[in-house]
């Protein structure tokens, strides 16, 4: 494993060549010790993401059902072995910081220059130049400079070590990326713990004013908190063509005390106040108005909520089914069978009868109801807090990436030896062109 | 000549531009003349211009970015494909690479002329859903994350076989003409780097807009879930590799796993499995 050893991003490659000890070499005494090795394993890590992979996938193929028959994909993700996954990831990446804690400190401090020896040794090259030492050592540092490393210099008799590193903040990314997942869990863990915020649904009449208290499934709203809202009317918006649904829009005005405000709420523009969010979510009508059929007998009709869903005449087997309403141009959308199959589609203006074969139906009103999914949950602020940390603590671990360089110079006959070598876990080649540059630099 | 018919002949010229790089690609791997290889890049680079006369038409017609249905999806995807190979082979100086990767653009467009009906082809209206401005940057940032991803799969895959051919102690010139082995590694391995925080902002800003459209920032709708899958498995291979100094064959190995993902989140995904985002209708 030699090899791998050199892709340490911790530095402890560093530390191991100052010791001459292996990584993990402590004995493993107790099972507290067993157990915290275990937790703190990269590779529990690594085989925790992929079990969590195998999980999700498991939970898209074998979707569980509602009483609907509609898939319900949280009964599977909220499953406590689900759960408990997620619950181990957590405690690894905890234990897995704590334990880099140490390191991130060192390679923020800076490489030491004890390393020197033992890291040209292995990878170093060797440059004779025409200059004392001192010399040398201040060309090697300008060069360093110029390319942004930081330096550190010692000086032991004739001999001048430097070790330098570039882009040694680089290792802030993993930790700002580990800690935001942190972050979202707590934002989870808030939303299910069912202590703040709630999921509810709240459904309106046009022209009805209702309570917060209306509103189905809410909990943990302060009552200072509560207000009144009136649902002014629910439209569908239609795009030319009269058949595909360009949006929904719900105008409610919020009754807050002797404050009113006007908002209209549609797909992508939630309503919010005091916290509660209103999502337009659903919506129905109900269609009232008169029938002759094929009898000649005159009848009222109420259809869709509180009514029934379609008009059925026995005598033609024809059934009227409303599909939908128009507001801007006051038409019902009406469908029209003869027994299974669909006859006709006709925009039924209200109050205008529509006759077929020899039933005559006019619709004399609509009024629609709107659902609006309701929701307040505090948690939505600490998961964007944690997605943004996200992205800059990725964003920091790919473009900052650390490369170490020493060099030793001695004094030579003819002027001075440079000895250069270096280490870098994300940047092999990046680092090897530094070295490439300085030495060829100094050779001239 | 109308908008329509134009944006369907930059599809056509996009397909044959297309085809001929990845042709001319494939036939460098064995017949080593760099004058020939040029029209290969030249190809990709018309494929690439049609390629973006079809977006700009496509959103000019439809009066939104296009990004909405399969088809927009792929020739967004292959759009992201192109981009990315450019930039690397003009970073790199090698345009070996070009006989992996520019297929994989060419078979998403061979797939699309095979297999999709013309009336899931046209530009359609926004559905309620859809109309949001994070619909434009959720799906751009989805497209250069993918192509990217492709572009790691494609020197992966060059990777295995140079490594193969080196094994056997291989004289050709195909083997001698591959970038050597560290090139290939540092080329997926860097192409996951840009892959990565993109795939990032794709899942968050799609969490985004799923807290404004539905009330829920995650719903474990599949689309969601296999995105996460995807970003698992190659968050797996970032600490393999860190940590385990997994490169060579284990990464590309990886790699291409993390590309069958990728494609299975994009079409599988509306294939096999149903949910909120079935708007691809492929």
């Amino acid at each position: 494993m030699p090899e791998n050893r050199k892709k340490d991003v911790t530095g402890t490659e560093e530390r191991n060549l100052l010791t001459g000890k292996e990584g993990g070499s402590e004995t493993e005494k107790n099972i507290i010790d067993i157990a915290w090795n275990f937790l703190s394993s990269m590779k529990l890590g690594i085989i925790l993401l992929l079990v969590l992979a195998a999980a999700s996938i498991i939970g898209t193929i074998w979707v569980p059902r509602d009483m609907y028959g509609q898939p319900d994909y949280l009964k599977f993700y909220n499953h406590p072995v689900f759960n408990i996954i997620l619950a181990l990831l957590a405690l690894n990446i905890l234990i897995c910081s704590i334990n880099r804690l140490k390191s991130v400190r060192s390679t923020l401090k800076g490489p030491s220059v004890a390393a020197a020896e033992n890291i040209v040794k292995r990878s170093g090259e060797t440059v004779k130049i025409k200059a004392e030492p001192a010399q040398a050592a201040e060309k090697v540092r300008g060069l360093l400079k110029g390319k942004g490393y930081r330096i550190f210099s010692s000086q032991d008799g004739d001999v001048i070590k430097i070790a330098s590193d570039k882009g040694h903040l680089g290792i802030l990314g993993p930790y700002l990326t580990h800690l935001s997942f942190f972050i979202m869990i707590v934002a989870i863990i808030i939303k299910f713990s069912g202590l703040v915020g709630f999921d509810g649904t709240f459904a309106g009449w046009e022209g009805e004013t209702y309570s917060l208290g209306d509103v189905h499934g809410i909990q943990n709203v302060d009552y200072n908190d509560y207000f009144d809202i009136r649902v002014n009317s629910f439209r569908t918006e239609y795009r030319p063509d009269g058949r595909e649904i360009k949006q929904w829009y719900s105008d409610v005005t919020v009754i807050d005390g002797d404050k009113q405000t006007d908002f209209t709420i549609y797909v992508n523009k939630p309503l919010v106040y005091n916290g509660i969010k209103f999502y337009q979510s659903s919506y129905g009508h109900q269609y009232v108005g008169k029938y002759s059929g094929s009898a000649g007998e005159d009848q009222e009709f109420i259809l869709g909520q509180g009514g029934q869903e379609y008009l059925w005449d026995e005598g033609t087997n024809l059934a009227f089914v409303p599909t939908g309403f128009e507001d801007a141009t006051k038409k019902v959308k009406l469908q029209i069978y003869k027994g299974q199959q669909i006859v006709d589609e006709v925009d039924a203006v209200l109050n205008q009868p529509v006759k077929y074969e020899n039933v005559e139906v006019v619709f004399e009103g609509v009024r629609s109801y709107t659902v609006l999914s309701t929701k307040k949950d505090p948690g939505v602020p600490i998961i964007g807090a944690g997605s943004i940390l996200l992205i800059v603590g990725v964003v920091i671990s790919f473009i900052l990436r650390q490369r170490k360089i020493w060099s030793i110079i001695r004094p030579d006959a003819k002027g001075a030896v440079v000895e250069i070598g270096g280490i870098s876990a994300k940047d092999k080649r990046g680092l090897d062109s530094d070295i490439e540059e300085i030495t060829s630099a100094l050779k001239n | 000549m109308d908008l329509v018919t134009l944006e369907q002949h930059s599809f056509t010229a996009t397909f044959i531009a297309y085809g001929v790089a990845s042709l001319i690609y494939v036939i460098y791997l064995g017949y080593k003349n760099e004058s020939f290889v040029r029209l290969g890049t030249i190809a990709t680079v018309i494929g690439f211009i049609t390629n973006t006369a079809f977006l700009i038409l496509r959103w000019r017609i439809s009066g939104h970015a296009p990004f909405v249905n399969g088809y927009e999806f792929l020739l967004s995807f292959t759009w992201g494909i192109a981009a990315i190979y450019l930039f690397a082979e003009w970073r790199y100086r090698t345009k070996i690479i070009g006989a992996f990767v520019m297929p994989i653009a060419w078979f998403l467009l061979a797939w699309i002329a095979m297999k999709m009906p013309e009336s899931a082809r046209n530009a359609g209206n926004l559905m309620p859903a859809l109309q949001s401005n994070w619909l434009t940057i959720h799906v751009a940032t989805a497209m250069v994350s993918y192509g990217a991803f492709a572009l790691s799969c494609g020197t992966s895959i060059m990777y295995l076989i140079k490594k193969v051919m080196e094994n056997n102690n291989s004289r050709s010139s195909f083997n001698k003409r591959m970038p050597s082995l560290d090139v290939l590694d540092d080329m997926s391995y860097k192409s996951i780097a840009i892959g990565f925080p993109l795939l990032s902002a794709v899942i968050i800003t799609g969490a985004i807009w799923a807290e404004f459209a539905w009330g829920r920032y995650w719903s474990w709708d599949p689309k969601e879930t296999w995105s996460l899958i995807t970003w698992l498995v190659y968050a797996a291979y970032l600490h393999a590799r860190f940590t385990y100094g997994w490169r060579g064959n284990k990464a590309a190995w990886m790699s291409v796993l993390g590309f069958a993902f990728v494609l299975f989140t994009f079409f599988g995904v509306n294939y096999f499995l149903s949910g909120l985002h079935a708007y691809g209708g492929l």
